[in-house]
């Protein structure tokens, strides 16, 4: 606790203002004025406002590689750099310019199965990419260029032309007919079907249309509205150019006859399991064939070397084959490996951080590490990366809008009630003493940072106020009994409780302390309810609950492509599981025909259908009208901004990130054009250092162990 | 002593049966099972599966039967072909998952067994023969301290120590330097290290109580008239000391032999979690959160077949050693 002083000072640091789609791509052209490498830091100008790297305009021809390719090419073993890349080269550019060769990215990793954080840095290269400032303009990926049909049901891709495997076999459309053809809708494959925006909103696989190697027309029965940005959104592993035909192939049974002998030689179930453990993904567990077997070609920058979900140590290497070049181009990546070593609790990882063991992260830090990590600094060596979360709210209460009693979801449903309960509330107090003062009071709405900010919605009922609480509390619930205890229809009084899942987050149980008092000065009664996660969400999609607590998410640009907490999408949202489940596939709870929560899922609809972008901002900026409106779920604050670590000497990488599973951070941000200042040092198994640390932590020299 | 040894392995079958039903019917016990972790999972990453996916799922990890069903294709499985089930997380054989992990455990409890003894053994003479001491006083404070802080919170603040002032970095079994390396003298040292923090941690909560019953065993054997008749025939205080009364004195340290296999276990268990070191302990925890239920039932039960054999042994230590216990169980057949 002695660092609970320095968090004031750590958190002045917080306030970070982002014009969210300030000037796009305006500035990316800039930067030819490199000359020669002799470049200073932070003197390109990427046209992001968060300074990470971008994507030039411009193409390059391939003149350089690493140097360990370059031996390989030198022996033989590897074809020369114009026949493993495009002639002119998508060109990545970073603020401190061109870089150089070497050194290693070291990670942490929470738990074995924690393999998103390797897909983040390793892995984001999708069809069309967010860019790092998080914009609603895509740019290209994998995809040169794209055009979309008027109704949004036919999308045209150009792929990038001349990029490889990383065994070096041409990527094609052919790759993407197999995807789509002989994995994604094969039954034993991909059983229950594939990601649901692989499929239009009714379920139904493209027809797709090859023009040639690199032109490919996916055409959807009905619109696909959000199709392009769900390719962008990464967090899934279902895309569909990630399965090399040529590899593939012979462990498929409708090409090798065999293939069933095959798994059996090979010790697998059967063909499926094989296919599976070779280039695809395990249904629910998600381990992923791309983190398990280095022979999968790919198209990233970095293939898996040491596999993951085994052992404490997972590494990466170059892919050789890598399609993108710096504005010199020299083939990316600069680094030689990435490496992620595995612990099983986010404090260790914390503490690995502040000792200066980790090159690069933003992930696993809650907010109130920020303390520790702003103390050593210095000492170890390394600076904080403010962390943008796309989570909204700290804590959402979700109030049961079908409960089963009709009298309470009567009450719960009166936006009188919930904005009486919501101006009884002392945000700043909760705030100040169980989120170390940062935040600010909110409610549940997209962030400022995000496009879709909705300012009546994130503040309206905001004050903290018990006259005006009582006021709009009397509208509802006017009888009082003697102890000042409102009463509710019944004649008794009126009490709910509210279930908050303990094994999440400590700090809904510490702020529903304070609550239940701030509540109890206005007449209401609550009662806490702690439970395991599991209880809480059993509860939850059984509809048998008055209250629920969650912290909120899905509050920059995701809140487009997953609504749930501004309109009952799916049971995950807490205000109406049942009839999100409804919306979703037709069972659970059918609404009231009057509620107005009809007239935001058809506009929801719209969007689903809609072509132009811009008309589905403004549908989605309706939606959260309603939502405004309809006042589903109370909010306290803003999910304060996270601190990340960023090794002294590390060039090229972002100071500011956004964050969500939607964005795969930092991986917009292009990790592969990150570079080491000094690369010799940047190196996780380095002996001499490991000799040094040693000798610190003894403070007597050990016998040794040269030879 | 035959009939005594068949008597106690008799008993200790049925307990292990009774305890591997125990174990599978808890597992079960709470609310959702492994599917509905991976619902949730997804759903806190954005994702979601579809209820086809979901059925496909209930149905490929045959959670869609009864437990008593699953119960005995499980224990089937054991008993025929040593197949302890499937984990669902590691997506491997759970004998795979637990002896991978097992030989740092072993190491680990080991280690600290081995120190708990050493550091009770020790204090507890010392404490004994200076009774009402400066000393005696300092050893029990410390030793209460040690019973009653839990060990999580030690860890945490050896954690914290080894940060602030030592630059050390703690968890894991290696420093991050010799986590590739191949082995080597210095990666051995660093091994040893590492260990020894976390040894001592589990040792501390262990140590209080062994201290406490040998101080009052030995000072019970000390006044004793024997003692006075070595004495005064001129036998050397320390011989005296450690070839009579200490001999006579170690019976609970027989007996604790079965106890302080799942009290160290236990121990283990949440200060590797802690300190992210990797033995069987996060991944048993790991297991019992993602209700794993078949990689969690064979940790449970085969912690459990550790106990029953380390209390048989203890029994039967304990029989040898003390004929008086002998005699007591098994009548007068010697």
């Amino acid at each position: 606790m002695r660092y609970a002083a320095h968090t004031m000072t750590g958190l002045t640091v917080a306030a970070l203002v982002l014009t969210a789609c300030g000037n796009g791509g305006d500035g990316q052209g800039s930067t030819a004025e490199t000359n020669g490498g002799a470049t200073t830091a932070g003197s390109v100008d990427t046209g992001m406002d968060t300074g990470a790297p971008a994507l030039s305009e411009e193409r390059t021809a391939p003149t350089g590689q690493a140097p360990e390719l370059e031996e390989l090419v030198e022996s033989g073993d590897l074809p020369p750099l114009d026949e493993r890349m495009p002639e002119e080269a998508v060109t990545i550019i970073g603020a401190d310019g061109v870089g150089q060769y070497g050194g290693e990215l070291q990670m942490a990793m929470n738990g074995n199965d924690d393999d998103s954080t390797i897909r983040r840095y390793a892995a984001y290269e999708p069809l069309v990419r967010w860019d790092a400032d998080w914009s609603d303009e895509l740019t290209p990926g994998v995809a040169r260029d794209w055009e979309v049909s008027e109704d949004a049901t036919t999308f045209t891709f150009h792929l990038e032309e001349g990029i490889r495997w990383s065994d070096g076999e041409p990527f094609t459309t052919d790759d993407i007919v197999f995807a789509y053809e002989d994995v994604l809708s094969h039954e034993e494959l991909t059983p229950g079907g594939p990601t649901d925006y692989l499929t239009d909103p009714e379920g139904n696989f493209p027809d797709l249309h090859v023009i040639d190697d690199y032109t490919i027309e996916l055409q959807f029965e009905v619109p696909h509205g959000l199709f392009l940005m769900n390719l962008a959104r990464a967090e899934e592993d279902g895309k569909f150019h990630r399965f090399p035909r040529h590899y593939l192939e012979q462990f498929h049974i409708d090409y090798n006859d065999d293939a069933e002998q095959l798994a059996e030689e090979e010790g697998y179930e059967d063909w499926a399991d094989m296919f599976t453990s070779k280039g695809w993904v395990t249904l629910g567990t998600g381990f992923d064939s791309r983190w398990m077997n280095p022979d999968l070609p790919q198209l990233n920058p970095y293939i898996i070397e040491t596999p993951a979900y085994e052992g404490t140590r997972v590494t990466l290497t170059r892919n050789p084959y890598y399609w993108k070049v710096d504005e010199e181009g020299n083939q990316l990546p600069y680094t030689d490996r990435l490496v992620f070593d595995i612990f099983d609790s986010a404090e260790v990882i914390a503490f690995r951080a502040a000792g200066g063991n980790i090159s690069y992260q933003d992930r696993h830090f809650d907010h109130d590490f920020r303390p520790l990590l702003a103390e050593s600094q210095q000492e170890h060596g390394y600076s904080l990366v403010d962390v943008v979360s796309t989570d909204m709210n700290t804590i959402v209460f979700g109030f049961n809008h079908h409960h089963e009693d009709e009298a309470t979801a009567e009450i719960f449903n009166d936006v009188n009630f919930k904005a009486g309960l919501s101006h009884a509330l002392n945000r700043e107090e909760i705030i100040e003493l169980v989120y170390f003062g940062q935040g600010e009071p909110s409610q549940v709405s997209p962030r400022e940072e995000s496009a879709y900010y909705h300012e009546e919605l994130a503040t309206q009922y905001l004050e903290y106020d018990v006259d005006l609480a009582g006021e709009y509390l009397d509208e509802v619930l006017p009888e009082t009994d003697s102890e000042g205890r409102r009463l509710g229809p019944d004649g008794e009084p009126f009490t709910f409780s509210v279930d908050v899942a303990t094994d999440r987050s400590v700090e809904h149980v510490d702020a529903m302390q304070f609550v239940q008092q701030y509540w109890a000065e206005v007449g209401i009664t609550v009662e806490i309810n702690s439970m395991d996660r599991d209880l809480r969400n059993e509860r939850r999609d059984s509809g048998d609950f008055d209250v629920i607590v969650r912290d909120g998410s899905a509050g920059l640009q995701d809140a487009i492509l997953r609504p749930r907490w501004y309109m009952p999408e799916g049971t995950s949202s807490t205000f109406a599981p049942l009839w999100g489940e409804f919306w979703e596939d037709g069972e659970g709870l059918e609404p009231p025909a009057d509620h107005p929560v009809w007239e935001q899922w058809e506009l929801y609809e719209q969007i689903l259908v809609e072509a132009d972008p811009d008309r589905q901002t403004e549908l989605f900026e309706q939606v959260l009208d309603l939502s405004a409106e309809i006042f589903w779920a109370i909010g306290v604050s803003t999910s304060p901004n996270r601190a990340g670590v960023k090794a002294e000497g590390l060039m090229n990488a972002p100071d500011t990130l956004y964050e969500a599973s939607a964005f795969q951070n930092p991986g917009p941000a292009y990790p592969a054009v990150w570079w080491w200042e000094n690369p010799d040092d940047a190196v996780a198994d380095e002996q001499d250092d490991a000799q040094e640390f040693v000798d610190e932590y003894e403070g007597e020299p050990l016998p040794s162990d040269e030879g | 002593m035959l009939q005594y040894t068949i008597r106690r392995l008799g008993w200790s079958l049925l307990t292990i049966w009774l305890i591997s039903i125990v174990c599978f019917f808890i597992i079960q016990a709470p609310p959702g099972d492994f599917v509905s972790v991976l619902i949730a999972q997804a759903e806190e990453d954005g994702r979601r599966l579809s209820a086809a996916q979901i059925d496909v799922l209930r149905e490929r990890y045959a959670l869609d039967q009864p437990w008593y069903a699953q119960y005995f294709t499980w224990i089937w499985g054991i008993l025929t072909e040593f197949d302890f089930g499937y984990s669902f997380r590691w997506n491997r054989p759970a004998t795979d998952v637990i002896m991978e992990y097992l030989p740092f455990t072993i190491l680990l409890a080991g280690g600290a067994m081995i120190l708990t003894w050493f550091i009770a053994f020790a204090i507890g003479i010392y404490t004994a023969v200076k009774r009402y001491s400066a000393g005696d006083y300092f050893f029990t404070f410390l030793g209460f301290i040690g019973l009653s802080v839990p060990n999580f919170v030690l860890a945490l603040v050896f954690m914290y120590i080894a940060f602030a002032f030592f630059g050390m970095t703690v968890g894991g079994l290696f420093s991050p330097e010799y986590v590739e390396a191949d082995w080597s003298v210095a990666r051995v040292l660093d091994l040893v290290q590492n260990l020894a923090v976390p040894a001592l941690i589990i040792a501390t909560a262990g140590t209080a109580g062994l201290i406490r019953i040998t101080r009052a065993n030995l000072s019970d054997e000390l006044v004793q008239p024997y003692v006075v008749a070595a004495r005064a025939r001129g036998q050397r205080e320390n011989v005296l000391l450690l070839r009579y009364p200490v001999r006579a004195a170690m019976n609970p340290f027989i007996s604790t032999v079965g106890y302080a296999i799942p009290s160290v276990i236990s121990g283990e268990v949440i200060v590797s979690s802690v300190l992210s070191l990797p033995t069987t302990g996060p991944v048993l925890l790991g297991a019992l959160r993602n209700q794993d239920m078949y990689l969690a039932g064979s940790f449970l039960l085969i912690l459990g077949v550790l106990t029953v054999i380390g209390t048989v042994i203890s029994d039967l230590l304990l029989a040898w050693a003390d004929p008086r216990v002998r005699r007591q169980h098994s009548g007068a057949t010697e």
